[in-house]
């Protein structure tokens, strides 16, 4: 009686899980992909439940009615084939994928259950995915074949994991790199945990072998559930950047860490590492002085420029520029903006001196030169603002502290004036042409679509979404880099260009292809950059959409 | 490749011809004639040459280009403006000790980590 | 005199030359008719049989279709000649190496041997597509090693040879059959300096032919009612029969007053009879001439000369031997003419000379001459050298065998017995550089002396070397600007016009584009492009080299850096290399292009486009008062008149008429381009103005001090854009000084539905229009109900269906590069 009571109350439990309605349409909107999933879920969880509550129920019946354990024994392999039939993730890691069985990987994962819940479709890809990455070669047709299914589905956490594990598996590491990392740009409803840690876990394995340890204790200390191999990599990390964690706690996450003897190399390297001492950060005497007469001698080079030997009009600052272009490979940012802040300002002097026009006169008749001195000036001057551009965009020196240095100045410096404008033309001019090129990729896939689907309306597929990410990903980093480089006010200038044409891109996929996530990562993405430039309309328009897609 | 503002000084017509500014179009031309005939003829003499930022290779195009540049008056000038430093006086100095870098930081990666984390080393 | 010989090949558009320089003299080659000069016509009978030059050119009046000239013009394109009799489609280029192989054979019967060099004379404004052309003529011509000079080069050397006073400014006036070239020259201690080149592709003494053709026609239909028209295909061998008969008169008309032209049963009455005077030809004439000498006052303006600086005018080229021309130019440049120089035969001379400079010996390579135990030597010198102590660079490179001795020191005795260089000692890599001193403006013969380290004499080979002491080109410089069309339609020069070859030029750019590996989709795409143009588009292409997304070994994200490196050979044959280094890979193929055919479909399209570009600025100009802009405009319709002439004479069959088109209507828009530029300036500032003016208004009204500070400083920015006339940064400025206005804009309660009628007319333009007009639909439901919200979603979603805008890197050549 008992137990049929208990049955009747997990069935019940298990009708109402399925049945009930969402939290509330307010808040999520039950046509979206993201309630679809959670019902899909819902009823995953309900149908496991079921199928333990059965076994259960029927073991207690057998034995109330003297059955053996036999009958136990085959109740619980039909459960077990129950349970991995609605989550067949168990076998796939478990046996699928150590043995390499792509395929088999691949189609049993696509029967769903957790932990694809949240991206089913990419999910199975990147169950296939890491059974490829675990053959000992790359299988370029397995490759190719998983690639392809990714534009089963929406792309989503999974998809993306698996694309990027897809690259690491050809030995594309940068590609790797990049879709990997931009797992965190989805939204984490569309993204399952364990795609998620499969992308860490993969990037701190790379981080690990480049010895970017900075790196690993960044992507260890997320906040986020991650992996026991990760947990150890990232002490170790902690050991190796001079931060430190104790021998017997490197040791415990070595000990409950999978693959303790691969992971053995890596214990050794961590307690090798001394404690970190106070010497090791002291700078040589020569580096100090050298780092004042650096930062300090915007007054004092003057002197130095003024003291000209008489015969060649460019000679010292020539030879100021070759010793700046020399230490600008060594140095940190400041001081890279020191170092062509004092160059610039020792050639106004000489761009301004009457010995350099005397001298070119005189030379101009010697040589019967077409051009008068003050053109071969001018150019001079261009060609030096030029150099100078080249210097700051070839080493990435922000402009912000360029800025800085020279508001500090009374007397402007044009050189370094052309110089910034240079650079800021170039960078702005880089995120319009890159913005250009994905609006007009954008424009070449919208034809191509409506030409097929002008063929087939169904299937107008063809729309590779991890190509287009692939895009979208490049176009941010370039604009990030830019925003880095030229400051708040190139950043002001380029927002709006990319702005457009990311809007405009986010949109397509979302209302053609019915790319959510996608849209989502793009727009959240310009909701951050609209809050950041205190851009309050366009920041109102992105979080509306994102509500919408919500 | 050596970005722009590196090669206006390192490739400087008159540290490619190993000429001072002030030569004359003969010596010009002469020393662009044997310099071609040396590389031609693969003299290891001829194949280095010395600028501020240190040692460079010459090469054929190099030299033709040097001439060409040096042939044209207007040019001419503003590259003996350029080229008024003495080169081997310039030449950079030994790279000091600096403090510890983030580079230096990563200097000792775990190689063969990937393998031991479960990956295929790509 | 050296026992070398050195052959040079003027191929021109309507004759040809050949010249043999010994080292000593220059001498023109005779045909087998006698004459230095070789019609450019070949015949192919009804049985395919070749005949060339003179012989060819008797077939003109009986069999016109069978005898083609002019083809120099159609080099590099797709274009087929016909002949009819013999059906067959000859290709430019083969019919070029059938003049070619003729010159050869003069040459072969003049100095005893079949040519295995040569250098062959070409157009200065020639483009690659054309250079490779004449290549594949030569070597089709039986030619082994050919080199190219440009035309005005030739003519300097030719001229400036062994002149006493060999310094200052001299201007090379080269009016070819088909193209006119101007060079500015200077030669400085017997150095020649190609200092700038000019001139017309297009330009030619058969346009002369061409206005006196027209006229006669012009007079025979006033005269005779008979109709005859360049335009219609039939009506073609009459008119080549015509322009052949014009020729002749032209050329009479060079002596006397006055001169007939007379053709047997032209007429469908009898004979064309027609009296032309001097003063007919001059008037016919004057215009084109004036416009060459505009191009020769326009380089010395670009240079800063006076005619007063220019020391002499060498004219060359058949035209160039019209009295009337040659007293025209002279009296209107106001310099010097240098007459003793034959204008018909100096390119030839020139090249010949060029090949002695290129050390390009034509006689066959002797077989193994080792002669018995020789150490081998491998010396580098001048061929021709201007100066006088030029330097012997060496090598040994093979020591004497059987234990004959290992040289130690070398010497170099002049063979006149009047100079010997010092012993000098090998270096470490056996090598050696000695200077000799050169007996001037004539061969110098050099004897190669070794001993060994015991003072004995060491035999060498080679055991003497001749250099010729005279004036020298060592470099063929390249003729048109060579670069890479970017992304922004700019182009990132490579080598510039002058630049020596070969030359080798690498430079970095980055990619715009994300090149997924494996993807049959993404394509990295590098156009180069050839021309003096600041557009890519106006440029033409010449090349591109194609990275496919399933070639790449890892996917190139935007922004990945591709180093790029362009190669010119000594011929001009173009080579790329890209090298990606994020992924180490690097690509070569390279797709060479032809010079595009001109169909007269696609040029009517062109000229039609350019027209209505044309009225467009025209009214423009008027509507903001730009005088100057309108004169400049009303000068172009002369230029534009001509494009008309030569599409109809295109469409009548003459190819060439089609190119010049073409080109003609190139210049036009990179024209009215540059004229755009100064209307927009004035309309720029002027929406600036109103901009700011509106954005200020609604900010004041709606904006926050957030927003207003911001704006301020995009009206500071667009401030110092207008003083520095920067049109890009003015317009990103007032883009977002508007943009903040909007923004405020949209806080007043009228601004939706403002905005929606707005859209709402644009509707039909949306790319999907069912959608658009549903929205449109929605949004008047929501007007009436007030639902400001639900307008604002509707504006919104008929913004994302309006076409985007128009698109640049489509007119670049489609370039992934910035």
């Amino acid at each position: 009686m008992i137990e049929a009571v208990l049955l009747l109350l997990c069935v019940l439990g298990c009708v109402v899980l399925t049945v009930a309605p969402l939290p509330s349409p307010e808040f999520m909107d039950p046509k979206s992909p993201r309630a679809r999933s959670m019902r899909v879920s819902e009823r995953r969880w309900a149908y496991t439940l079921l199928t333990i509550s059965s076994f259960l129920f029927l073991t207690l019946y057998a034995y109330s009615r003297g059955a053996d354990w036999r009958a136990v024994g085959y109740l619980a392999v039909m459960m077990v084939v129950s349970i991995a039939l609605i989550h067949p993730w168990l076998l796939v890691r478990g046996l699928l994928i150590p043995l390499g069985q792509v395929e088999l990987a691949y189609r049993l994962s696509r029967l769903g259950g957790h932990p694809w819940l949240r991206d089913p479709t990419g999910g199975a890809v990147l169950s296939g995915a890491l059974a490829l990455v675990r053959r000992g070669q790359h299988h370029q047709g397995l490759a190719s074949w998983l690639e392809g299914h990714l534009d089963d589905g929406p792309l989503r956490g999974a998809g993306v994991a698996a694309a990027g594990l897809l690259a690491a598996s050809r030995g594309d590491v940068a590609d790797a790199r990049v879709l990997l990392e931009s797992v965190e740009a989805l939204d984490p409803e569309l993204c399952p945990q364990a795609a998620w840690k499969i992308a860490i876990d993969w990037r701190v394995a790379d981080a690990a072998s480049r010895g970017a340890w900075r790196e690993v204790l960044q992507l260890g200390r997320t906040g986020l559930k991650t992996s026991r191999t990760t947990r150890l990599v990232t002490l170790a990390a902690a050991r190796m950047t001079g931060e430190w964690a104790e021998d017997a706690a490197l040791v415990r996450a070595w000990l409950l860490a999978p693959r303790r003897l691969g992971n053995l190399s890596l214990l050794r390297l961590a307690l090798r590492q001394a404690a970190p001492s106070v010497s090791e950060t002291r700078e040589t005497g020569d580096a100090a002085l050298d780092r004042l007469a650096v930062v300090a001698p915007l007054a004092a080079l003057d002197a130095a420029v003024a003291a000209n030997d008489g015969h060649t009009p460019c000679a010292d600052v020539v030879g100021l520029q070759v010793e700046t272009l020399a230490a600008l490979e060594r140095r940190e940012p400041d001081e890279q903006a020191a170092l062509v802040a004092r160059l610039a300002l020792a050639w106004d002097r000489a761009l301004r001196s009457n010995f350099l026009l005397e001298h070119l006169s005189g030379r101009v008749l010697e040589v019967r030169a077409s051009h008068a001195a003050e053109e071969l000036r001018d150019q001079l001057e261009s060609d030096v603002a030029a150099d100078l551009a080249c210097a700051l965009q070839h080493h990435r020196v922000p402009l912000s502290r360029l800025s800085a240095l020279l508001h500090e100045r009374e007397r402007p410096s044009p050189v370094l004036a052309r110089a910034i404008d240079r650079v800021t033309g170039d960078l702005l001019a880089e995120i319009d042409e890159t913005a250009q090129a994905l609006s007009e990729r954008q424009h070449r896939l919208a034809e191509q679509h409506k030409r097929l689907s002008l063929v087939d309306p169904d299937g107008a597929g063809n729309f590779h979404s991890i190509e287009l990410w692939r895009a979208w990903l490049a176009v941010r980093d370039v604009y990030e880099d830019v925003a880095r480089v030229g400051g708040e006010q190139v950043r002001r200038l380029a927002f709006p260009t990319l702005e457009k044409q990311l809007g405009r891109l986010a949109l397509w996929v979302w209302q053609v292809h019915d790319e959510r996530g996608f849209a989502d990562a793009i727009f959240l993405w310009l909701l951050r950059e609209a809050e950041a430039l205190g851009n309050t309309a366009s920041a109102d328009t992105y979080r509306h959409n994102l509500a919408v897609s919500f | 490749m050596e970005p722009p503002h590196i090669a206006r000084i390192t490739q400087n017509p008159f540290h490619v011809l190993g000429l001072r500014p002030g030569c004359s179009r003969a010596e010009l031309e002469r020393a662009g004639q044997t310099l071609l005939d040396m590389l031609a003829v693969d003299m290891r003499d001829a194949r280095e040459y010395m600028t501020p930022l240190g040692p460079r290779a010459r090469t054929a195009e190099l030299v033709r280009h040097a001439m060409a540049e040096l042939r044209e008056p207007t040019r001419r000038v503003v590259h003996e403006l350029w080229a008024s430093r003495d080169q081997a006086a310039a030449a950079p100095r030994q790279p000091r000790t600096s403090p510890l870098s983030d580079d230096d930081a990563e200097r000792d990666g775990w190689h063969g980590g990937f393998r031991a984390l479960g990956w295929r080393t790509p | 005199m050296t026992d070398a010989l050195y052959v040079g090949i003027d191929l021109g558009t309507t004759n040809s030359a050949a010249a043999v320089f010994d080292g000593d003299r220059v001498e023109s080659v005779r045909n087998s008719q006698g004459t230095a000069l070789t019609p450019s016509l070949v015949r192919v009978d009804g049985s395919g049989r070749v005949t060339i030059g003179h012989r060819a050119r008797r077939f003109l009046a009986l069999d016109p279709t069978s005898v083609r000239g002019e083809f120099k013009r159609l080099m590099g394109t797709r274009e087929q000649l016909d002949f009819p009799a013999a059906g067959l489609h000859r290709r430019p280029e083969e019919l070029a190496a059938e003049l070619l192989r003729s010159l050869r054979h003069d040459i072969e019967t003049q100095i005893g041997v079949a040519p295995r060099c040569a250098v062959i004379s070409v157009p200065a404004l020639f483009e690659l597509p054309q250079v490779a052309a004449t290549r594949e003529a030569a070597t089709l011509a039986g030619f082994e090693v050919v080199e190219l000079i440009q035309e005005p080069v030739a003519s300097a050397l030719a001229s400036g040879w062994r002149a006493d006073d060999s310094s200052g400014h001299w201007m090379v006036y080269d009016l070819g059959g088909g193209t006119f070239d101007v060079s500015l020259l200077e030669t400085q201690g017997g150095f020649l300096n190609v200092v700038a080149h000019g001139g017309d592709n297009f330009l030619g003494g058969r346009d002369l032919d061409w206005a006196i053709v027209d006229w006669v026609l012009a007079r025979m239909e006033a005269e005779h009612g008979v109709t005859l028209s360049r335009e219609e295909p039939g009506d073609a061998p009459a008119i080549r029969r015509l322009k052949s008969a014009v020729e002749d008169v032209k050329i009479e008309l060079s002596a006397a007053a006055d001169a007939s032209l007379l053709l047997p049963g032209f007429l469908p009455s009898g004979h064309l009879e027609l009296t032309v005077t001097r003063a007919d030809l001059e008037r016919l004439c004057a215009p084109l001439i004036d416009r060459t000498v505009e191009i020769c006052q326009r380089l010395l303006a670009e240079h800063r000369l006076r005619p007063a600086d220019i020391e002499r005018l060498v004219l060359v080229g058949g035209p160039t031997a019209m009295p009337l021309l040659r007293e025209r130019v002279a009296a209107r440049l106001g310099v010097p003419l240098q007459r003793e120089l034959d204008p018909m035969t100096a390119v030839a001379h020139g090249a010949a000379l060029y090949a002695a400079s290129a050390g390009l010996d034509a006689r066959p390579r002797a077989a193994n001459d080792a002669r018995g135990p020789a150490a081998k030597l491998w010396l580098r010198h001048p061929a021709v050298s201007a100066d006088l102590k030029p330097h012997v660079v060496g090598k040994v490179t093979g020591a004497a065998q059987q234990g004959k001795g290992v040289p130690e020191t070398i010497r170099l005795r002049r063979k006149d017995g009047r100079w010997e260089s010092a012993w000098t000692d090998l270096n470490h890599e056996a090598g050696f550089i000695i200077g000799v001193e050169l007996e001037p403006r004539r061969p110098n013969v050099f004897e190669v002396l070794a001993r060994d380290p015991d003072g004995a004499p060491v035999p060498v080979q080679p055991d003497q070397l001749t250099i010729v002491q005279g004036m020298s080109l060592s470099d063929p410089p390249l003729s048109r600007r060579i670069g890479v069309a970017l992304a922004s339609d700019k182009v990132q020069v490579y080598f510039d016009r002058g630049e020596p070859l070969p030359a080798r030029r690498t430079f970095r750019h980055h990619t715009v584009e994300t090149v997924a590996a494996g993807s049959d989709d993404c394509l990295l795409k590098i156009p180069i492009v050839q021309g003096e143009f600041e557009r890519a588009h106006l440029c033409r292409l010449v090349g591109t080299l194609e990275i496919r997304g399933r070639e790449l070994k890892g996917t190139v994200p935007a922004g990945a850096p591709v180093e790029l490196t362009l190669e010119l050979d000594r011929g001009g044959n173009l080579s790329a290399r890209a090298l990606l280094p994020d992924i180490d890979q690097v690509f070569e193929e390279i797709a060479h292009l032809l010079v595009p055919e001109a169909s007269h479909a696609s040029l009517t399209a062109s000229f039609s486009a350019t027209e209505r570009r044309l009225q467009a600025m025209r009214t423009r100009a008027f509507r903001g008062r730009l005088g100057e802009v309108i004169e400049q405009l009303d000068a172009l319709v002369d230029t534009y008149k001509a494009v008309e002439r030569d599409i109809a004479a295109a469409a009548g069959g003459d190819a060439d008429a089609g190119l010049k088109a073409r080109r003609t209507l190139l210049e036009l828009d990179a024209q009215l381009e540059r004229l755009e530029g100064q209307v927009e300036w004035p309309e720029l500032k002027e929406e600036a103005r109103w901009k700011l003016a509106w954005s200020s208004h609604w900010l004041e009204k709606y904006g926050n001090d957030h927003e207003n500070r911001l704006f301020e400083e995009a009206a500071a920015g667009a401030d110092r854009a207008e003083r520095e006339q920067d049109a890009v940064e003015l317009e990103r400025q007032i883009s977002m000084a508007y943009d903040l206005g909007f923004n405020a804009f949209l806080r007043d309660p009228e601004a939706w539905p403002a905005l929606f009628e707005n859209a709402a007319a644009e509707a039909d333009r949306a790319h999907d229009l069912p959608r658009a007009h549903a929205l449109v639909d929605e949004g008047r439901a929501a007007v009436r109900a007030g639902d400001r919200r639900k307008l604002e979603r509707v504006v919104r979603k008929l913004w994302t269906l309006l076409p985007a805008e128009a698109r640049q890197r489509q007119r670049a050549f489609q370039s992934g590069l910035r």
